[in-house]
């Protein structure tokens, strides 16, 4: 016994001893490393500096061969980052045979090593914006990875050449396969998107139902952020009692800041949903609908057990209603919570505590 | 024939000691290990630019408890400003201070007094006056409360925090620029994430810039430095082998992130314990499991909190022996999770590992000590394997302690002096048999008071903050 813990003790530690040296070196590796990296990155500057304007064969053959390497890669993108818009451009776009003969050797790569490359291209998409080729092709496929960053580089590269028929494939084929995407990121994508709006838009709503959760709640912001007007489509939406509750959520929200006055009897509906979340929503989109109507449902909807509703409906009378009016209605409300909330919008609409 | 029982008793007392140091040794010797290879992993990612770069966040209700902390609370709040995440809120809960924290708060943010209303979702003590300002276009809440604790007083941050997530933190600590980015970026990444915990360092040694670190070497406090190494190894080591299985047990308060609604739905923080970040968390699992919610408890090593060590003997021993009663409390209240396979890992080796390895501890070291007395007092001791052994599990310490320590300065990019190098060799030991020793002692005391102290919350002395 006493000997197997000894032999114990000692493997465990020759194993953290080797980690230990390990680390120290490390820490002096990466000293002298950084210099060396320097090194390489002046030389890199200085033959992008001669080939600049018109890359030679031989250059072209080099970087074939070097950019293989992960050390020269990074050293390569540093280098190019800090090359002026213009120049960059003109630049790597006369350098597309090199990124099409590495794009199939990278994507043989670890996913890591793939997802840098996937940035490098998004953040040069010149190189692969004519569409149709390999490149393409394997930023399509790498939406479909299990790794979130490869997936999200991917999308990005994408987004940033705006084709529509591609980002159609891509989202249908995530969709298909299932593959669950934060619908923040989606949506943070589509707004990156710089082709036409209204065309991709148009291509959304067709998806649509073909669409998880995920994805419909994603497409709904992106038209509410960038005020896209489809409305019927989404009043389709809305009514329909069978679709997924944070997507009509999502619809509500949509109509709080476009307005669409055939929503305006849906959302007051909602406001007395038995789903009380529909009705805190609602009592914020209301506030984009000024009528007797509007103010009077707001009013009664003070009065509800939900705080959310109470405190969203206050909020909403204050934006559609005159001062002097909400003063009677806290005046003559006998509802404690209700006059308390209304008293709270009042102080901050009059007084913004701003320092 | 007595002689003959006690000899057998003490044999088997030393088989029984040797497999608990094994075993212990094991789970250190993996946890750092696989410690030490996922923060490689990580920081390969980070220079692959594996990252989600993104304006859409997920915003944030900071909640900073406070009771008499007017040397300190008004530089922790300032140092949220130089976050590179903006969309959050500060809720500061002033906890019936007797000292002139409110006033501290009034005077450096300008607040004004409000009549906000606000949903008790949480009962907590009485709320008496409620104030708000903006600052850099974030929005400052200050409530100001009958005392209450610290866990009372969170669930009044809870009730006025406006967000679907919240981040509770200490007082006496300061977030790292890019902190609040990294901790959000498990819930982008993933679903059912429900809380995330962040890495607690020890300000003694930092001095910070706008958030990022501007120096960092090691304090001529020998306690400090002890501390510093001990933090090290805990957050690198066995928190990010316990998330390996989603089995962290403990998301430190200076520190954490939380989802609003499950915590919610869990009643929020108990008020009737000293160690409410370790409760509330177990009762998170506990919830999730029992409800069959799918969910995930996130380590995030990159983001990194600074918060202040007791640079006092008197002060450590308050502070841990309040830690070690909150564990008793939480141990007991969760005893459910003991050799249960419905939580599987959490049960078997995360329960296991704080009952062992924690709570047990300081008993078994005492009995140990004992033994040793008596084995040797009977001539039972074999003194060269004895020596032998304990160097050599000190040696190992040592050395587990030292790889963790600089694992964590390579990958954290921390430039370190020749000096401060020396000094982590010299510390290393100390804090194997001095540190430790202090820290039997004052759990051996936590669990004889126990019964006296379970609600005590002894304040420990604050020094400024340097950011």
């Amino acid at each position: 016994m006493n000997t197997l813990a000894e032999n114990v003790l000692y493997i465990y530690l020759i194993v953290f001893a080797s980690m230990l040296i390990f680390d120290i070196t490390c820490i002096f590796y990466r000293k002298a490393n950084a210099k060396k990296m320097k090194k390489i990155e002046n030389k890199i500057e200085k033959i992008i500096d001669k080939e600049k304007e018109e890359p030679t064969t031989r250059h072209v053959k080099r970087l074939k061969r070097k950019l293989k390497k992960t050390s020269y890669l990074i050293s390569y993108t540093n280098v190019i980052e800090r090359m002026p818009k213009e120049e960059r451009e003109n630049y790597l776009t006369q350098l597309k045979s090199v990124f099409l003969e590495l794009t199939p050797y990278y994507e043989k790569k670890e996913v890591i090593l793939q997802t840098y490359f996937v940035n490098f291209l998004r953040e040069n998409s010149y190189i692969y914006s004519d569409n149709n080729n390999i490149i393409t092709k394997y930023l399509k496929d790498s939406t479909l990875s299990p790794s979130i960053y490869l997936r999200e580089n991917a999308l990005n590269a994408l987004y940033n050449i705006s084709n529509i028929t591609y980002l159609k494939e891509v989202f249908y084929n995530m969709n298909y396969m299932n593959i669950n995407h934060n619908n923040k990121l989606i949506t943070d994508g589509l707004m990156k998107f710089t082709g036409n709006e209204n065309e991709l838009s148009t291509m959304l709503i067709q998806e649509f139902s073909s669409y998880n959760e995920n994805f419909k709640i994603a497409c709904i912001n992106y038209f509410n952020y960038k005020k896209i007007k489809c409305e019927e489509s989404i009043y389709k939406i809305l009514k329909d009692e069978n679709e997924l509750q944070e997507v009509r959520i999502a619809c509500i929200r949509y109509f709080g800041s476009i307005q669409y006055k055939k929503a305006v009897p849906i959302l007051h509906d909602l406001l007395n949903d038995k789903i009380e979340e529909y009705g805190v929503v609602s009592a914020s989109a209301l506030r984009n609908y000024k009528s007797v109507e509007t103010t009077e449902a707001l009013i009664q909807a003070l009065k509800s057990h939900n705080w959310y509703i109470r405190n969203n409906a206050a909020e909403s009378l204050i934006k559609i209603t005159k001062k002097e009016y909400i003063q009677k209605i806290v005046d003559k409300i006998d509802d404690k919570y209700a006059k308390e909330a209304l008293n709270y919008q009042l102080y901050l609409n009059g007084k913004e505590v701003t320092r | 024939m007595n002689i003959e029982i006690i000899k057998l008793i003490l044999k088997y007392a030393s088989y029984f000691f040797v497999l608990y140091m094994i075993i212990y040794s094991t789970f250190l010797f993996i946890s750092a290990l696989i410690g030490s290879l996922k923060i490689y992993k990580n920081r390969y990612k980070d220079i692959m630019r594996n990252k989600i770069h993104h304006d859409y966040y997920v915003p944030v209700s900071i909640i900073i408890p406070a009771y008499n902390e007017e040397k300190v609370i008004v530089s922790s709040i300032k140092s949220l400003f130089s976050l590179n995440y903006k969309l959050f809120e500060i809720i500061v809960i002033n906890d019936g201070s007797t000292d002139n924290t409110l006033k501290v708060i009034k005077e450096a943010f300008g607040i004004v007094k409000v009549d906000r209303p606000y949903k008790k979702q949480l009962k907590t003590k009485k709320v008496k006056a409620i104030y708000e300002t903006k600052h850099e276009n974030i929005k400052i809440t200050v409530i100001d409360k009958e005392n209450g604790g610290k866990a009372d007083s969170l669930n009044v941050g809870i009730n006025m925090s406006k967000f679907p997530y919240f981040l509770s933190m200490d007082a006496d600590s300061a977030l790292q620029s890019d902190s609040l980015e990294q901790m959000v970026k498990p819930i982008l990444e993933e679903e059912n994430v429900i809380a995330c915990g962040g890495f607690v360092r020890l300000s003694n040694a930092v001095v910070l810039e706008n958030g990022k670190v501007k120096s960092y070497a090691l304090p001529n406090n020998l306690l400090v430095c002890m501390q510093i190494l001990e933090y090290d190894r805990s957050f690198l080591a066995s928190r990010i082998l316990l998330d390996e299985y989603n089995g962290n047990l403990i998301i430190s308060g200076a520190f954490g992130l939380f989802q609003k609604e499950i915590v919610l739905a869990c009643n929020g923080y108990e008020v009737g314990t000293v160690g409410e970040d370790f409760e509330l968390v177990t009762k998170l699992h506990t919830f999730c499991h029992k409800n069959k919610i799918k969910y995930s408890i996130k380590y995030v090593p990159e983001a990194i909190c600074w918060t202040q060590a007791p640079n006092k003997l008197s002060d450590l021993i308050k502070q841990r022996k309040r830690w070690y009663t909150g564990l008793v409390q939480c141990m007991i209240k969760y005893k459910e999770m003991f050799c249960n396979y419905h939580y599987g890992f959490i049960s078997f080796i995360s329960y296991f590992y704080y009952l062992l390895f924690e709570l047990l501890a300081p008993f078994i070291e005492v009995i140990g000590t004992l033994t040793t007395i008596l084995a040797l007092s009977f001539g039972l001791l074999n003194v060269s394997f004895m020596i032998i052994f304990f160097l050599l599990y000190t040696l190992f310490g040592c050395v587990m302690t030292l790889t963790t320590f600089f694992a964590r300065v390579h990958l954290a990019n921390n430039k370190l002096s020749f000096i401060d190098i020396c000094k982590a060799f010299l510390v290393c030991a100390f804090e194997i048999v001095v540190l430790r020793f202090i820290l039997m002692i004052s759990r051996l005391h936590s669990a004889i008071t126990y019964k006296k102290n379970k609600r005590r919350w002894d304040k420990l002395n604050r020094t400024e903050l340097k950011v």
